[in-house]
């Protein structure tokens, strides 16, 4: 039942304005991906689009196989979870979940069964007879999970599922949301401009920006190894330093980077983490600490060196804290990153 | 401490604006002929229920209830049908100058009812509707029916697309979505609309007595007679006054109970 998507070159203009242009991506079957990206990205008009309530311009939409781009939503046998939730509020908890049942003409024998399968999957068999508004954020999403798994969808659709919740919930909700995708092995698409939830989620994340596919990888891969300075910035902080190599040496605008192996050719953009540069005390150093930041897990230096601001993050207790004005010397890591989709600054 | 001065303050008004009418007018009504009632007495002199009686005897009295009964109910029924799409596309379908529409369909509620109906009455004299019962519907239809779209618009705007959207997508069709989700979620609009209507249909009586008198006689139109022409007859009028408060009450109290849980009343009301 389970399916793998296929999107080939879909478009979507409202107005003037492009909302998804060229946009085509390969779901495998069980697969979680994440499409990430800022607000107005175009990423909830991609998922808009496979669900039907958004007609694409242009492009196709294939699940398993079948084109389902021209079909009505409810044709289309996709699972749907709001940010808003969008529980029947006239509904119980119950027939919320058995809606897609009826909807499909099942018994009310069979209904029964699969509503109370269901509503145990997500930890909510207790509330089977409240009304949506008698319960908090977190359980009507669960409801809404569970009410979108119960017709067995062939790809499930999560449109910013987590984002209405507070901090804690969210980490508790996106845990017990990651194992049950896995557990039942449904094709998943999640829409989400938090990109610690994507990274935490997906086997593969989807960054966009401004309508169009930026970068796709693992999460390990766009966040270590980013192509573009967007992703590099999306995901997390990095710190971006121009440099130059030039007879094998890689030079940057306060000189050479000893012991770096050279990267590309000519000018570069080198991505650096905060918690892969390292700083010492030195008197000669070049850089000095402009601010100290104790965040709790870690702290965070801010180091000025060649008219650049760059960010060095260390965690644990034992943390060196430099105090503001110390002169420092950088160390990076010797497998050092650079973005090769950049142009030269 | 301040929310119980509140509600004592809004009762009192209430007290002064509904019940000090009611109660006055149901004095008069109790009026004997015979003591009558002057100042500076407070009360009556004398209590009888004669002049109920005068007018219970008139038996084309419960004709014109009736009358107005029937009518009331057609004009709440051709309101909600007519206005259903008209509030429905100014809820959920986006288009060009909204406002300057919505602002027009409010336009007959400004306009004095005397005034539409001047105009409407020559014309259902020409195309033949003048003096019949369909002509007083449709023209008591031009007043209700902003009422009834303002409600249902409000309502209909209520409900999130997001819901429609996840009924879609459960395999729910336009009809089903429409049959499960709107009109559950929508019915309160329909009854607060409905009982508005049917209220001001039964109390209208500018355009009625302009395009149905003298041979379409509501409840409204009746009373008119009933008072005097020139001169008011008071006790007369007190008593024809309860009788065209009856439904009205008796209608706000019924849906008082059916939707005490939901306020959606008070909810469909306070969005006109």
């Amino acid at each position: 039942m389970v399916a793998n998507v296929q999107i080939i070159g879909l478009r979507k203009t409202f107005g003037p304005t492009v909302a998804v242009d060229d946009f085509s991506l390969t779901v495998a079957e069980g697969e979680f991906v994440a499409l990430l990206g800022p607000s107005g990205c175009g990423k909830t008009t991609v998922m808009r689009m496979i669900a039907g309530i958004t007609d694409p311009d242009q492009g196709q939409i294939t699940l398993s196989g079948q084109r389902i781009d021209a079909l009505m939503p409810e044709r289309r046998h996709v699972g749907l979870v709001f940010q808003s939730y969008a529980l029947f509020p006239h509904m119980s908890v119950a027939r919320n979940v058995a809606f897609g049942l009826k909807m499909r003409r099942q018994t009310a024998g069979q209904i029964a069964v699969k509503v109370a399968e269901t509503l145990a999957l997500v930890d909510m068999s207790s509330y089977a007879d409240r009304l949506p508004r008698e319960l908090s954020g977190g359980q009507q999403q669960r409801v809404a999970l569970a009410r979108a798994i119960a017709i067995e969808p062939r790809l499930l659709l999560l449109d910013e599922p987590l984002s209405n919740l507070d901090a804690k919930l969210r980490e508790q909700l996106r845990d017990d949301l990651k194992a049950l995708q896995r557990r039942l092995g449904i094709t998943t698409i999640h829409v989400t401009h938090d990109q610690s939830e994507a990274m935490a989620l997906a086997d593969r994340v989807v960054v966009m920006n401004a309508g169009a596919i930026v970068e796709v990888g693992t999460p390990r891969d766009l966040y270590q190894t980013p192509k573009t300075r967007f992703t590099a910035q999306f995901l997390g902080h990095t710190n971006i330093i121009p440099a130059r190599v030039q007879f094998g040496r890689m030079i940057t605008p306060w000189g050479e980077l000893l012991g770096a192996a050279p990267l590309g050719a000519g000018a570069v953009q080198l991505s650096v983490r905060p918690e892969d540069l390292g700083l010492a005390a030195c008197d000669q150093g070049a850089g000095h600490v402009t601010e100290v930041t104790f965040l709790g897990a870690e702290v965070e230096h801010r180091i000025a060196i060649a008219g650049l601001m760059l960010r060095s993050r260390s965690s644990g207790r034992d943390a060196p804290v430099h105090p503001v004005g110390t002169k420092v010397v950088l160390s990076f890591p010797a497998d050092l990153h650079h973005l090769s989709q950049e142009p030269a600054l | 401490m301040k929310g119980r001065w509140l509600s004592i303050g809004l009762y009192s008004a209430l007290a002064l604006t509904l019940l000090a009418p009611m109660v006055v007018a149901a004095l008069w009504s109790l009026v004997d002929p015979k003591g009558g009632w002057f100042a500076p007495d407070i009360v009556p002199r004398a209590i009888s229920l004669h002049h109920w009686q005068a007018i219970g005897l008139d038996r084309s009295l419960l004709n014109s209830i009736g009358l107005s009964v029937v009518i009331s109910l057609a004009v709440t029924a051709l309101s909600g049908l007519l206005a259903l799409p008209t509030a429905y596309a100014l809820a959920k379908i986006p288009f060009r100058a909204k406002r300057a529409i919505e602002m027009f369909i409010l336009a007959p509620l400004i306009v004095p009812g005397l005034i539409v109906g001047i105009g409407i009455g020559y014309l259902f004299f020409r195309v033949g509707l003048a003096y019949s019962v369909p002509g007083v519907i449709l023209a008591q239809t031009i007043g209700t029916l902003p009422f009834m779209i303002r409600i249902l618009s409000a309502t209909l705007e209520a409900i999130p697309a997001d819901l429609i959207f996840a009924a879609r997508s459960l395999g729910a069709t336009p009809f089903k979505v429409g049959l499960h989700i709107v009109a559950p979620l929508a019915w309160p609009g329909f009854i607060a609309g409905g009982m508005l209507t049917f209220v001001s249909s039964f109390e209208e009586f500018e355009k009625t007595f302009i395009v149905g008198a003298p041979q379409v006689e509501t409840l409204t139109v009746k009373l008119w007679a009933v008072l005097g022409g020139k001169v008011m007859i008071f006790p007369n009028a007190a008593v024809v006054t309860f009788i065209v408060l009856v439904p009205t009450v008796l209608i706000f109290f019924l849906a008082e109970r059916a939707m005490r849980n939901d306020g959606a009343l008070a909810a469909g009301m306070g969005k006109l």
